[in-house]
């Protein structure tokens, strides 16, 4: 597997989880999918696969997204850039723990994967992502709006 | 062919589109997913509607904050680890899809391993050496019990002492008693009062306790009615005396008192100090021997004391003597 591939499927978890030790044990858990994947369709493309994979594993651990998370617990590893306010991404994921949007925005401005290939990823129309990521950005827009009056 | 016929759809000719509609489609619109006529519309909304230029711009800001959390840079270790080979049990666990399993299945599995672990501790494991191991770490004797010896009768054989069932109050050492009953003859060895030196005390008249005689008492050995000595087994020794005091309704309580305070405590059946018969009061108790030469000066103190060593089937502790002493009104 490719390292940016890789990185992809850690940064997806990292920022789902905030947790950098479930990070690596998902990551690794989706790693196995996205092989298995690509073993049987050599045809398909990587960032498809990383949406298919992040996105079964992501489902599998629903009982472990509940767990509160007051802040980023085990970030050894991972380097925010300088100066990210990690707030309002926190919020939002309170918010959205167990939705649809959560994921669609990590995918699509994170990992910066297109919002085709996250519909052929997902099984979705086009359309239906789009919603997702409107409905996600005007709250996440709202979230870091605030952040930034209240400095 | 012929043309087309042009539709009204609103009453100034053309479609407008409403703000709420604007709101909805400003995502769309930043990232140019908009047909031209929309993208038209929206600009026109957005030049007539200072909100939803203010929408418009914080959700510009709210992805450009987004995309800069991809700018998170992870260290190479961290992607070692992802990537690092898998152990035995991990893979296990992602062939079996131990992950998809339900939450109950995965906790049944847990503590069947859990009782199967502690079945096998239980059945491994040398308990009965594990206590023993314990015991001795300890270190010591311990003295459960206080139990008479078994003697040999005049015919070779065992005879264990037992207890007096019929619940009358016996005085213990009395031969009479013990020959009608099913306890085993007795070596009573009585030390005559005469033959004990006297030892000066402070003026009272008192027979003080003989000192170990063991000529004396072999030659006592020889009125004992069974030949069972010759192969005794019996080591104890019992203080048998009497106290004769004046106003043993005063005396009597402090004599109790007394025993108490130099450790003494019951031996029999009965109480300190149990009202054997109106004049008299019976003290059958066990005292350091440590404690006895206090004891004997108390006695000395209070009134006529006159006490005789005996041997006796039951063994005392090291260090610990028995004592039978009759207080009684000292007749006038």
């Amino acid at each position: 597997m490719a390292e940016t591939d890789l990185r992809s499927l850690a940064l997806f978890f990292f920022f789902a989880f905030l947790d950098g030790r479930r990070a690596i044990r998902a990551s690794t858990l989706a790693l196995s999918e996205f092989e298995e994947r690509r073993r049987r369709d050599p045809a398909l493309p990587a960032p498809v696969a990383i949406v298919m994979a992040t996105h079964q594993v992501w489902g599998d651990l629903k009982s472990e997204r509940a767990e509160p998370v007051a802040a980023i617990i085990d970030q050894k590893g991972w380097e925010l850039p300088e100066g990210v306010d990690l707030g309002p991404w926190r919020e939002f994921r309170r918010l959205n723990m167990n939705s649809d949007e959560l994921p669609a925005v990590i995918w699509s401005r994170i990992l910066g994967f297109s919002d085709a290939t996250i519909a052929a990823g997902l099984g979705l129309s086009e359309g239906t992502v789009q919603y997702r990521l409107g409905k996600a950005f005007r709250m996440i827009s709202e979230m870091h709006h605030v952040a930034m009056r209240e400095g | 062919m012929e043309a087309q016929p042009s539709f009204s759809y609103s009453k100034k000719n053309k479609r407008e589109m409403t703000s709420f509609v604007t709101r909805e489609l400003l995502y769309d619109y930043l990232s140019e997913q908009l047909d031209d006529e929309r993208r038209l519309a929206v600009e026109n909304q957005l030049r007539s509607h200072r909100e939803l230029q203010l929408e418009l711009h914080k959700i510009r800001a709210g992805i450009s904050y987004v995309e800069s959390l991809g700018q998170t840079k992870i260290s190479p270790a961290v992607l070692d680890e992802i990537g690092a080979p898998e152990t035995y049990l991990s893979v296990l666990l992602k062939k079996t899809k131990y992950e998809q399993w339900p939450l109950t299945v995965k906790w049944g599995l847990e503590a069947l391993i859990v009782l199967t672990c502690f079945i096998f501790v239980l059945v491994l494991v040398p308990w009965d050496k594990a206590l023993q191991w314990g015991i001795s770490l300890r270190g010591g004797d311990w003295i459960l019990a206080e139990v008479p010896r078994e003697i040999r009768t005049g015919t070779g054989r065992l005879q264990t002492i037992e207890k007096n069932e019929s619940g009358a109050f016996e005085d213990e050492g009395v031969d009479q008693k013990i020959a009608t009953t099913k306890e085993a003859i007795i070596p009573q060895i009585v030390l005559p009062a005469a033959a004990v030196p006297a030892i000066p005390s402070t003026g009272s008249k008192t027979t003080p306790i003989p000192p170990a005689a063991p000529a004396k008492a072999a030659t006592a050995a020889s009125t004992v009615t069974t030949k069972s000595v010759e192969k005794k087994q019996v080591e104890g020794s019992l203080y048998r005396g009497s106290l004769a005091v004046t106003n043993l309704s005063m005396i009597g309580p402090k004599v109790t008192e007394k025993i108490l305070e130099l450790g003494g405590r019951k031996a029999g059946e009965v109480e300190l100090g149990w009202m054997k018969t109106p004049g008299s009061s019976y003290y059958h108790f066990t005292i350091p021997e440590a404690k006895y030469d206090e004891l004997q000066k108390f006695f000395s103190e209070t009134g006529q004391v006159r006490v005789s060593k005996e041997k006796h089937p039951r063994v005392m502790p090291e260090g610990i003597i028995r004592l039978i002493i009759t207080v009684e009104e000292a007749q006038q």
